[in-house]
């Protein structure tokens, strides 16, 4: 390690730190799940209102948004790795604690879902 | 001074065993509440490719064990995030190294940072730009994790392969 090195590790943290707090400054208002496909919006979703939606693609994919008691999560996906699903449930308030929480994502179905919370 | 065929031979033999590597980590369980981050270690080999040949040799490798691990484990979605992160990696490696002062440590650590944010480019087109960029912070602090490692490792290999008179 050279003094460098230390001086690249902190360019990346600082990168880091600042997207994350550009993340905190950006999180979304109002209490709506947001649902996109390929990135573009599909669905928006009352988060007071308990539903499932279910996205149905060309290829196959299949994939079931959850909303229940004033949370949300990927009930179902036929993804192979599940990583979505197991996100579990997610609440307002844990958007408020980590701005990432606020994404559900299935990358493999290429379904992402946004907890929009105050 | 090596001749053609050694050199030829032995990133061969190089490239096989980053594809190894990459294969035996991709049949690793993703760690929970961190999708995506994993240890990368078969930058271990390219960075020894790098320090032992030269860059040109090291683009050769990492392109011939992306399109081999596409086409053998990692599916067409996998040889796209690989090839993203692969080439601004290998990008950021090079500048690095080209800008001097650093140990392959630093090299790297920006590789790493490099690498995940070349992937997260790719998600960009897939899930939308927001969904990345959330998840940015995470990917980088990852970065800086695996990066250490994986140059520490490098940085070992290399000094045992010295030692033994196989490294120039």
């Amino acid at each position: 390690m050279k003094r460098r090195d230390i001086i690249v590790i902190g360019a990346v943290l600082l990168a880091a730190l600042g997207l994350a707090l550009l993340g905190f400054a950006l999180r979304g208002g109002g209490d709506e799940v947001r649902v996109y496909l390929d990135g573009a919006l599909y669905a928006v979703l009352p988060l007071d209102e308990d539903t499932a939606l279910v996205i149905e693609q060309p290829g196959g994919a299949v994939n079931i948004v959850e909303v229940s008691g004033g949370g949300v999560r990927m009930r179902e996906a036929n993804c192979p790795t599940q990583t979505c699903v197991a996100c579990g449930w997610r609440y307002p308030d844990d958007v408020r604690a980590l701005p990432d929480a606020a994404w559900i994502v299935c990358l493999p179905n290429r379904v992402s879902v946004e907890l929009a919370a105050d | 001074m090596q001749n053609r065929t050694q050199t030829v031979a032995r990133l061969g033999v190089l490239t096989a065993l980053a594809l190894v590597l990459g294969w035996l980590e991709a049949q690793l369980p993703a760690l929970p509440g961190l999708p995506g981050v994993k240890l990368g270690i078969a930058n271990t080999v390219l960075l020894c490719v790098l320090e032992l040949h030269g860059g040109r040799q090291a683009l050769g490798v990492m392109l011939t064990r992306v399109c081999l691990a596409g086409l053998l484990y990692a599916g067409f979605t996998g040889f796209c995030y690989s090839l993203a992160g692969g080439l601004l990696s290998l990008g950021v490696m090079l500048l690095m190294r080209r800008a001097g002062g650093l140990s392959l440590v630093g090299v790297s650590v920006a590789g790493a940072a490099a690498h995940n944010l070349g992937q997260l480019g790719v998600a960009c087109v897939w899930i939308g730009h927001r969904a990345a960029l959330a998840y940015a912070p995470v990917l980088l602090i990852a970065g800086i994790v695996t990066g250490a490692v994986t140059g520490i490792c490098a940085q070992l290999v290399l000094r045992a392969l010295r030692k033994g008179g196989q490294g120039r």
